[in-house]
Protein backbone atom coordinates (compact mmCIF):
# COMPACT_ATOMS: atom_id res chain seq x y z
CA UNK A 1 0.00 0.00 0.00
CA UNK A 2 2.70 2.53 1.05
CA UNK A 3 4.71 1.59 -2.40
CA UNK A 4 1.53 2.14 -4.47
CA UNK A 5 0.91 5.34 -2.53
CA UNK A 6 4.84 6.26 -3.44
CA UNK A 7 3.71 5.50 -7.00
CA UNK A 8 1.10 7.68 -6.99
CA UNK A 9 2.99 10.74 -6.05
CA UNK A 10 6.05 9.75 -8.53
CA UNK A 11 5.75 12.17 -11.38
CA UNK A 12 7.06 10.44 -14.09
CA UNK A 13 7.54 6.35 -13.65
CA UNK A 14 7.17 3.21 -15.56
CA UNK A 15 6.17 1.58 -12.38
CA UNK A 16 3.17 -1.65 -12.73
CA UNK A 17 0.48 1.00 -11.51
CA UNK A 18 1.01 4.44 -13.19
CA UNK A 19 1.68 5.88 -16.88
CA UNK A 20 2.34 9.82 -16.13
CA UNK A 21 -0.89 11.38 -17.95
CA UNK A 22 -0.80 15.34 -16.82
CA UNK A 23 -3.20 15.92 -19.69
CA UNK A 24 -5.93 13.75 -18.71
CA UNK A 25 -8.88 16.19 -19.03
CA UNK A 26 -7.79 16.75 -22.93
CA UNK A 27 -6.72 13.29 -23.60
CA UNK A 28 -9.65 11.73 -22.51
CA UNK A 29 -11.81 14.30 -24.84
CA UNK A 30 -9.45 12.96 -27.83
CA UNK A 31 -10.21 9.54 -27.08
CA UNK A 32 -13.81 10.18 -27.13
CA UNK A 33 -13.59 12.01 -30.36
CA UNK A 34 -11.51 8.83 -31.95
CA UNK A 35 -14.04 6.50 -30.30
CA UNK A 36 -16.66 8.72 -32.42
CA UNK A 37 -14.35 8.70 -35.45
CA UNK A 38 -13.65 4.98 -35.51
CA UNK A 39 -17.35 3.94 -34.88
CA UNK A 40 -19.05 6.09 -37.45
CA UNK A 41 -16.13 5.38 -40.14
CA UNK A 42 -12.92 3.41 -39.54
CA UNK A 43 -14.82 0.30 -37.69
CA UNK A 44 -17.43 -0.10 -40.30
CA UNK A 45 -14.89 0.68 -42.93
CA UNK A 46 -12.57 -2.03 -41.37
CA UNK A 47 -15.37 -4.71 -41.07
CA UNK A 48 -16.48 -4.01 -44.63
CA UNK A 49 -12.87 -4.64 -45.95
CA UNK A 50 -12.60 -7.68 -44.02
CA UNK A 51 -15.82 -8.80 -45.65
CA UNK A 52 -15.31 -8.20 -49.46
CA UNK A 53 -11.52 -9.91 -48.49
CA UNK A 54 -9.89 -13.08 -47.95
CA UNK A 55 -6.73 -13.72 -45.92
CA UNK A 56 -4.21 -13.68 -47.96
CA UNK A 57 -5.32 -11.00 -49.78
CA UNK A 58 -5.39 -8.86 -46.43
CA UNK A 59 -1.69 -10.52 -45.54
CA UNK A 60 -0.54 -9.66 -49.57
CA UNK A 61 -1.87 -5.89 -48.43
CA UNK A 62 -0.47 -5.57 -44.93
CA UNK A 63 2.93 -6.91 -46.75
CA UNK A 64 2.74 -4.62 -49.36
CA UNK A 65 2.38 -1.67 -46.73
CA UNK A 66 4.99 -3.00 -44.16
CA UNK A 67 7.39 -3.25 -47.05
CA UNK A 68 7.05 0.14 -48.27
CA UNK A 69 8.23 1.19 -44.56
CA UNK A 70 11.57 -0.66 -44.24
CA UNK A 71 13.37 1.84 -45.37
CA UNK A 72 11.97 3.77 -41.83
CA UNK A 73 13.36 0.41 -40.09
CA UNK A 74 16.76 -0.51 -41.77
CA UNK A 75 17.52 3.44 -40.58
CA UNK A 76 16.56 2.79 -37.28
CA UNK A 77 18.16 -0.33 -36.83
CA UNK A 78 21.31 1.73 -37.99
CA UNK A 79 20.90 4.03 -35.45
CA UNK A 80 20.19 1.75 -32.58
CA UNK A 81 23.24 -0.36 -33.26
CA UNK A 82 21.77 -3.05 -34.54
CA UNK A 83 23.88 -4.36 -37.60
CA UNK A 84 22.10 -7.83 -37.41
CA UNK A 85 19.04 -6.33 -37.72
CA UNK A 86 19.81 -3.99 -40.21
CA UNK A 87 21.13 -6.87 -42.54
CA UNK A 88 18.10 -8.77 -42.04
CA UNK A 89 15.76 -5.56 -43.16
CA UNK A 90 17.95 -4.42 -46.07
CA UNK A 91 17.79 -8.29 -47.38
CA UNK A 92 13.89 -8.33 -46.84
CA UNK A 93 13.45 -5.62 -48.54
CA UNK A 94 15.52 -5.98 -51.60
CA UNK A 95 14.21 -9.25 -52.07
CA UNK A 96 10.61 -8.88 -50.93
CA UNK A 97 10.76 -5.71 -53.47
CA UNK A 98 12.07 -8.26 -56.30
CA UNK A 99 11.13 -11.82 -55.90
CA UNK A 100 7.91 -10.90 -53.85
CA UNK A 101 6.54 -8.41 -56.52
CA UNK A 102 6.65 -4.46 -55.21
CA UNK A 103 6.50 -6.65 -51.46
CA UNK A 104 2.86 -8.17 -52.14
CA UNK A 105 4.96 -11.94 -51.24
CA UNK A 106 6.64 -12.48 -48.21
CA UNK A 107 9.65 -14.18 -49.71
CA UNK A 108 11.82 -13.24 -47.14
CA UNK A 109 9.78 -14.83 -44.14
CA UNK A 110 9.49 -18.05 -45.79
CA UNK A 111 13.33 -18.44 -45.96
CA UNK A 112 13.44 -17.32 -42.48
CA UNK A 113 14.91 -14.25 -42.94
CA UNK A 114 13.43 -12.24 -39.41
CA UNK A 115 11.37 -9.20 -39.66
CA UNK A 116 12.24 -6.27 -37.06
CA UNK A 117 9.66 -3.41 -36.51
CA UNK A 118 11.84 -0.36 -35.35
CA UNK A 119 10.95 3.57 -35.47
CA UNK A 120 12.04 6.16 -34.21
CA UNK A 121 9.87 6.68 -30.84
CA UNK A 122 11.91 3.04 -30.10
CA UNK A 123 15.01 4.48 -31.35
CA UNK A 124 14.97 7.32 -28.88
CA UNK A 125 13.70 5.10 -26.10
CA UNK A 126 16.97 2.63 -27.00
CA UNK A 127 18.95 6.04 -26.51
CA UNK A 128 17.32 6.66 -22.81
CA UNK A 129 15.09 9.16 -24.01
CA UNK A 130 11.96 8.43 -21.28
CA UNK A 131 7.99 8.70 -22.45
CA UNK A 132 7.15 12.18 -21.74
CA UNK A 133 3.71 12.59 -20.88
CA UNK A 134 0.85 10.01 -22.08
CA UNK A 135 -1.17 11.76 -25.30
CA UNK A 136 -3.56 10.96 -27.30
CA UNK A 137 -3.55 11.74 -30.75
CA UNK A 138 -6.72 12.43 -32.45
CA UNK A 139 -7.42 9.81 -35.05
CA UNK A 140 -3.59 8.36 -34.86
CA UNK A 141 -4.67 7.05 -31.14
CA UNK A 142 -2.01 6.55 -28.63
CA UNK A 143 0.84 8.33 -28.03
CA UNK A 144 3.51 10.02 -25.69
CA UNK A 145 6.05 12.39 -26.07
CA UNK A 146 8.70 11.07 -27.17
CA UNK A 147 6.77 8.58 -29.88
CA UNK A 148 4.86 11.72 -31.30
CA UNK A 149 7.82 13.11 -31.67
CA UNK A 150 9.59 10.21 -33.55
CA UNK A 151 6.56 10.44 -36.05
CA UNK A 152 7.85 13.04 -37.53
CA UNK A 153 11.38 11.40 -37.80
CA UNK A 154 9.72 8.38 -39.60
CA UNK A 155 7.81 10.47 -42.06
CA UNK A 156 11.16 12.08 -43.04
CA UNK A 157 13.08 8.62 -43.12
CA UNK A 158 10.93 7.35 -46.24
CA UNK A 159 11.72 8.38 -49.34
CA UNK A 160 8.47 8.25 -50.49
CA UNK A 161 7.23 10.83 -48.69
CA UNK A 162 9.45 13.21 -50.70
CA UNK A 163 10.07 11.70 -53.66
CA UNK A 164 8.57 12.81 -57.19
CA UNK A 165 7.30 11.05 -59.87
CA UNK A 166 3.64 10.38 -61.31
CA UNK A 167 0.84 10.58 -59.49
CA UNK A 168 3.09 10.53 -56.37
CA UNK A 169 0.22 12.45 -54.49
CA UNK A 170 -2.09 10.23 -55.19
CA UNK A 171 0.23 7.28 -54.25
CA UNK A 172 1.00 8.74 -50.52
CA UNK A 173 -3.27 8.90 -50.14
CA UNK A 174 -3.98 5.76 -51.61
CA UNK A 175 -1.34 4.20 -49.63
CA UNK A 176 -2.28 6.03 -46.46
CA UNK A 177 -5.88 5.30 -46.28
CA UNK A 178 -5.32 1.66 -47.17
CA UNK A 179 -2.92 1.62 -44.21
CA UNK A 180 -5.23 3.03 -41.89
CA UNK A 181 -7.88 0.39 -43.31
CA UNK A 182 -6.02 -2.51 -42.84
CA UNK A 183 -4.01 -1.43 -39.43
CA UNK A 184 -7.90 -1.10 -37.88
CA UNK A 185 -9.15 -4.55 -39.74
CA UNK A 186 -6.11 -6.32 -37.53
CA UNK A 187 -7.37 -4.33 -34.66
CA UNK A 188 -11.23 -5.42 -34.64
CA UNK A 189 -10.88 -8.18 -32.03
CA UNK A 190 -7.96 -6.32 -30.10
CA UNK A 191 -10.32 -3.08 -29.67
CA UNK A 192 -13.75 -5.49 -28.88
CA UNK A 193 -11.50 -6.76 -26.19
CA UNK A 194 -10.47 -3.09 -25.11
CA UNK A 195 -14.26 -2.12 -24.98
CA UNK A 196 -14.91 -4.67 -22.95
CA UNK A 197 -13.09 -3.42 -20.44
CA UNK A 198 -14.46 -1.71 -17.37
CA UNK A 199 -12.49 1.64 -18.02
CA UNK A 200 -10.82 1.31 -21.42
CA UNK A 201 -8.91 4.64 -21.20
CA UNK A 202 -7.13 3.32 -18.62
CA UNK A 203 -6.41 0.31 -20.08
CA UNK A 204 -5.40 1.72 -23.69
CA UNK A 205 -3.28 3.87 -21.83
CA UNK A 206 -1.38 1.09 -19.72
CA UNK A 207 -1.61 -1.50 -22.60
CA UNK A 208 0.29 1.00 -24.83
CA UNK A 209 3.00 2.25 -22.79
CA UNK A 210 3.75 -1.19 -21.69
CA UNK A 211 3.76 -2.50 -25.40
CA UNK A 212 5.95 0.35 -26.17
CA UNK A 213 8.24 -0.54 -23.49
CA UNK A 214 8.20 -4.21 -24.87
CA UNK A 215 9.00 -2.99 -27.69
CA UNK A 216 11.90 -0.75 -27.15
CA UNK A 217 13.14 -4.30 -24.91
CA UNK A 218 12.71 -5.80 -28.82
CA UNK A 219 10.02 -8.00 -26.96
CA UNK A 220 12.22 -9.26 -24.20
CA UNK A 221 11.35 -10.53 -20.67
CA UNK A 222 12.32 -7.52 -18.02
CA UNK A 223 15.81 -8.84 -16.29
CA UNK A 224 13.60 -8.81 -13.27
CA UNK A 225 9.63 -8.79 -13.80
CA UNK A 226 8.81 -9.67 -10.26
CA UNK A 227 10.53 -7.18 -8.62
CA UNK A 228 8.07 -4.54 -8.99
CA UNK A 229 5.27 -6.34 -7.90
CA UNK A 230 3.04 -4.78 -5.36
CA UNK A 231 1.88 -6.02 -2.34
CA UNK A 232 -0.93 -8.25 -1.13
CA UNK A 233 -0.55 -8.17 2.06
CA UNK A 234 -3.10 -5.76 3.51
CA UNK A 235 -5.66 -7.27 1.05
CA UNK A 236 -5.73 -11.12 1.93
CA UNK A 237 -6.83 -13.73 4.01
CA UNK A 238 -8.20 -11.73 6.80
CA UNK A 239 -5.94 -13.22 9.70
CA UNK A 240 -3.76 -10.40 11.24
CA UNK A 241 -1.91 -12.68 12.74
CA UNK A 242 -0.54 -14.66 9.97
CA UNK A 243 0.09 -11.57 7.61
CA UNK A 244 2.85 -9.85 9.68
CA UNK A 245 5.53 -8.34 6.96
CA UNK A 246 8.79 -10.40 6.16
CA UNK A 247 11.02 -7.87 7.01
CA UNK B 1 30.89 -32.93 20.36
CA UNK B 2 29.18 -30.87 18.01
CA UNK B 3 31.09 -28.17 16.39
CA UNK B 4 29.97 -24.16 15.95
CA UNK B 5 31.14 -24.88 11.94
CA UNK B 6 28.81 -27.76 11.74
CA UNK B 7 25.84 -26.11 12.65
CA UNK B 8 26.00 -23.14 10.74
CA UNK B 9 27.22 -25.68 7.77
CA UNK B 10 23.99 -27.20 8.06
CA UNK B 11 21.81 -24.17 8.52
CA UNK B 12 22.95 -22.85 5.63
CA UNK B 13 22.30 -26.12 4.11
CA UNK B 14 18.95 -25.77 5.32
CA UNK B 15 18.31 -22.18 4.52
CA UNK B 16 19.71 -23.27 1.06
CA UNK B 17 17.60 -26.20 0.38
CA UNK B 18 14.06 -24.10 1.91
CA UNK B 19 13.77 -22.27 -1.89
CA UNK B 20 13.78 -25.23 -3.33
CA UNK B 21 11.32 -26.82 -1.20
CA UNK B 22 8.89 -24.45 -1.47
CA UNK B 23 9.58 -24.02 -5.35
CA UNK B 24 7.92 -27.77 -5.43
CA UNK B 25 5.37 -27.96 -3.57
CA UNK B 26 3.91 -24.19 -4.96
CA UNK B 27 4.28 -26.02 -8.31
CA UNK B 28 2.87 -28.94 -7.30
CA UNK B 29 -0.31 -26.89 -5.75
CA UNK B 30 -0.69 -24.95 -9.58
CA UNK B 31 -0.42 -27.97 -11.54
CA UNK B 32 -2.73 -29.78 -9.65
CA UNK B 33 -5.56 -27.09 -8.83
CA UNK B 34 -5.32 -25.44 -12.35
CA UNK B 35 -5.71 -28.90 -13.89
CA UNK B 36 -8.50 -29.50 -11.42
CA UNK B 37 -10.21 -26.07 -12.62
CA UNK B 38 -9.88 -26.72 -16.67
CA UNK B 39 -11.31 -30.44 -16.13
CA UNK B 40 -14.57 -28.90 -14.25
CA UNK B 41 -15.17 -27.02 -17.47
CA UNK B 42 -15.13 -30.17 -19.46
CA UNK B 43 -17.36 -32.88 -17.82
CA UNK B 44 -20.23 -33.49 -20.47
CA UNK B 45 -22.21 -34.97 -17.71
CA UNK B 46 -23.25 -32.13 -16.58
CA UNK B 47 -25.25 -29.58 -17.06
CA UNK B 48 -24.31 -26.17 -16.86
CA UNK B 49 -25.58 -25.23 -13.93
CA UNK B 50 -23.52 -28.27 -12.30
CA UNK B 51 -20.63 -27.48 -13.75
CA UNK B 52 -20.36 -23.68 -12.86
CA UNK B 53 -21.43 -24.94 -9.49
CA UNK B 54 -17.83 -27.33 -9.79
CA UNK B 55 -15.80 -24.56 -11.08
CA UNK B 56 -16.57 -22.27 -8.14
CA UNK B 57 -15.85 -24.79 -5.76
CA UNK B 58 -12.54 -25.54 -7.34
CA UNK B 59 -11.88 -21.68 -7.90
CA UNK B 60 -12.71 -20.37 -4.24
CA UNK B 61 -10.49 -23.74 -3.04
CA UNK B 62 -7.52 -22.46 -5.59
CA UNK B 63 -8.01 -18.58 -5.47
CA UNK B 64 -8.47 -16.01 -2.69
CA UNK B 65 -10.84 -13.99 -4.25
CA UNK B 66 -11.84 -11.65 -1.67
CA UNK B 67 -7.84 -11.08 -1.50
CA UNK B 68 -8.20 -9.79 -4.66
CA UNK B 69 -11.47 -8.18 -4.51
CA UNK B 70 -10.35 -6.18 -2.26
CA UNK B 71 -6.47 -5.37 -3.58
CA UNK B 72 -8.56 -4.02 -6.82
CA UNK B 73 -9.65 -1.29 -4.87
CA UNK B 74 -6.26 -0.39 -3.38
CA UNK B 75 -6.58 2.47 -1.01
CA UNK B 76 -10.39 2.12 -0.69
CA UNK B 77 -10.75 -1.09 0.92
CA UNK B 78 -10.18 0.87 4.28
CA UNK B 79 -13.07 3.24 3.12
CA UNK B 80 -15.95 1.51 2.49
CA UNK B 81 -18.48 0.71 5.27
CA UNK B 82 -19.05 -2.39 6.31
CA UNK B 83 -21.90 -3.00 4.86
CA UNK B 84 -20.36 -1.52 1.61
CA UNK B 85 -17.83 -3.67 1.50
CA UNK B 86 -20.05 -7.22 1.65
CA UNK B 87 -21.94 -5.99 -0.92
CA UNK B 88 -18.86 -5.12 -2.97
CA UNK B 89 -17.05 -8.22 -2.61
CA UNK B 90 -20.74 -10.72 -3.45
CA UNK B 91 -20.60 -8.42 -6.63
CA UNK B 92 -16.90 -8.96 -7.71
CA UNK B 93 -17.39 -12.45 -6.43
CA UNK B 94 -19.64 -13.13 -9.62
CA UNK B 95 -18.29 -11.02 -11.98
CA UNK B 96 -14.83 -12.49 -10.92
CA UNK B 97 -15.78 -15.85 -11.50
CA UNK B 98 -18.06 -15.07 -14.49
CA UNK B 99 -14.30 -13.55 -15.98
CA UNK B 100 -12.54 -16.68 -15.32
CA UNK B 101 -15.33 -18.85 -17.02
CA UNK B 102 -15.15 -16.93 -19.17
CA UNK B 103 -11.36 -17.03 -20.56
CA UNK B 104 -11.18 -20.33 -19.41
CA UNK B 105 -13.97 -21.88 -21.36
CA UNK B 106 -11.22 -22.12 -24.12
CA UNK B 107 -8.90 -23.74 -22.34
CA UNK B 108 -11.41 -26.19 -20.84
CA UNK B 109 -10.10 -29.53 -19.96
CA UNK B 110 -6.66 -28.82 -21.64
CA UNK B 111 -3.52 -29.79 -19.96
CA UNK B 112 -1.15 -27.22 -17.50
CA UNK B 113 2.27 -27.80 -17.63
CA UNK B 114 4.36 -26.56 -15.04
CA UNK B 115 7.51 -24.36 -16.86
CA UNK B 116 9.48 -23.32 -13.81
CA UNK B 117 9.08 -21.46 -10.74
CA UNK B 118 10.36 -18.42 -9.32
CA UNK B 119 10.47 -17.61 -5.17
CA UNK B 120 10.32 -14.10 -4.25
CA UNK B 121 10.16 -14.84 -0.64
CA UNK B 122 9.40 -17.94 1.60
CA UNK B 123 5.74 -16.47 1.08
CA UNK B 124 5.37 -15.60 -2.25
CA UNK B 125 5.99 -17.87 -5.36
CA UNK B 126 5.23 -17.17 -9.24
CA UNK B 127 4.99 -20.01 -10.82
CA UNK B 128 5.04 -20.28 -14.88
CA UNK B 129 2.92 -22.44 -16.93
CA UNK B 130 1.77 -23.89 -20.06
CA UNK B 131 -1.39 -24.14 -21.48
CA UNK B 132 -1.66 -25.89 -25.25
CA UNK B 133 -5.41 -25.00 -26.80
CA UNK B 134 -7.40 -27.53 -28.60
CA UNK B 135 -5.92 -25.59 -31.70
CA UNK B 136 -2.23 -25.82 -30.86
CA UNK B 137 -1.60 -22.27 -30.19
CA UNK B 138 0.39 -22.08 -26.72
CA UNK B 139 -0.65 -19.87 -23.62
CA UNK B 140 2.10 -18.68 -21.67
CA UNK B 141 0.06 -18.67 -17.55
CA UNK B 142 2.37 -17.01 -15.01
CA UNK B 143 0.50 -17.79 -11.24
CA UNK B 144 1.31 -15.51 -8.21
CA UNK B 145 0.96 -18.18 -5.35
CA UNK B 146 1.00 -16.70 -1.98
CA UNK B 147 1.50 -19.44 1.26
CA UNK B 148 0.26 -18.00 4.35
CA UNK B 149 0.54 -20.54 7.23
CA UNK B 150 1.32 -23.15 4.81
CA UNK B 151 -2.43 -22.23 2.77
CA UNK B 152 -1.52 -21.67 -0.92
CA UNK B 153 -3.90 -19.48 -2.84
CA UNK B 154 -3.26 -17.75 -5.88
CA UNK B 155 -3.89 -13.71 -6.22
CA UNK B 156 -2.87 -13.27 -9.53
CA UNK B 157 -2.49 -14.30 -12.58
CA UNK B 158 0.04 -12.84 -15.82
CA UNK B 159 0.16 -13.61 -19.13
CA UNK B 160 2.94 -13.03 -21.27
CA UNK B 161 2.17 -10.58 -24.61
CA UNK B 162 5.44 -10.27 -26.14
CA UNK B 163 7.64 -9.74 -23.12
CA UNK B 164 4.70 -7.94 -21.95
CA UNK B 165 3.97 -9.19 -18.63
CA UNK B 166 0.06 -8.71 -17.94
CA UNK B 167 -1.11 -9.22 -14.30
CA UNK B 168 -4.58 -9.23 -14.04
CA UNK B 169 -5.35 -7.96 -10.98
CA UNK B 170 -3.12 -4.78 -11.17
CA UNK B 171 -4.83 -4.15 -14.52
CA UNK B 172 -8.13 -4.41 -12.98
CA UNK B 173 -6.98 -2.12 -10.10
CA UNK B 174 -5.90 0.31 -12.33
CA UNK B 175 -9.41 0.67 -13.92
CA UNK B 176 -11.46 0.22 -10.58
CA UNK B 177 -9.23 2.55 -9.37
CA UNK B 178 -9.81 5.47 -11.61
CA UNK B 179 -13.67 4.38 -11.72
CA UNK B 180 -13.86 4.99 -8.35
CA UNK B 181 -11.73 8.29 -8.46
CA UNK B 182 -13.71 9.80 -10.69
CA UNK B 183 -17.25 8.78 -8.75
CA UNK B 184 -16.36 10.30 -5.41
CA UNK B 185 -15.63 6.83 -4.57
CA UNK B 186 -18.70 5.71 -4.83
CA UNK B 187 -19.46 1.59 -4.16
CA UNK B 188 -22.91 2.29 -5.95
CA UNK B 189 -21.26 3.83 -8.85
CA UNK B 190 -18.33 0.96 -9.22
CA UNK B 191 -21.58 -2.14 -7.92
CA UNK B 192 -23.29 -0.79 -10.84
CA UNK B 193 -20.34 -0.79 -13.58
CA UNK B 194 -19.70 -4.24 -12.48
CA UNK B 195 -22.95 -5.99 -12.14
CA UNK B 196 -23.02 -4.59 -15.84
CA UNK B 197 -19.68 -6.38 -17.15
CA UNK B 198 -20.89 -9.51 -15.53
CA UNK B 199 -24.39 -9.35 -17.57
CA UNK B 200 -22.23 -8.67 -20.63
CA UNK B 201 -20.38 -11.87 -20.26
CA UNK B 202 -23.14 -14.07 -18.85
CA UNK B 203 -24.90 -12.63 -22.54
CA UNK B 204 -21.76 -14.07 -24.49
CA UNK B 205 -21.57 -16.87 -22.48
CA UNK B 206 -20.52 -19.83 -25.63
CA UNK B 207 -23.99 -22.11 -26.15
CA UNK B 208 -22.18 -25.59 -24.91
CA UNK B 209 -21.36 -23.31 -21.50
CA UNK B 210 -24.82 -22.04 -20.47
Amino acid sequence: MIALSACATTAEDTSPTTVYDPLEGWNRGVYAFNEGVDKAILEPTAKGYRAVTNEPMRGGVSNFLTNLNQPVVFANTVLQGKPIAAVDTAARFVLNTTVGVAGVFDVATMIDIPEHREDFGQTLGVWGVPNGPYLMLPIAGPSNLRDAAGLGVNAALNPLNYAEFEGDTEFRIATGVLGAVSARESLIESIDVLRDQPEPYIALRRNYTQQRAAAIRDGREQEDPFKDLPDFDDYDFGDEDEFESQE
Amino acid sequence: MTSPKWILSAAMLAMSAMPAFADTQTEEYVRSNANDVLASLNEPGLNGDERRAKFQTYMDEFTNLDAVAKFVIGKYAKRFSEEEMDAYLTTFRTYALAVYEFYFHEYRGRDVKVTGSTDRNARDSIVDTEIVRADGQELEVRWRVLNRGGKYQVVDVALNAEGNLIWLAIEQQAQFLSILDQNNGSVDALIAKIESMTDDLVAQRPEEAS
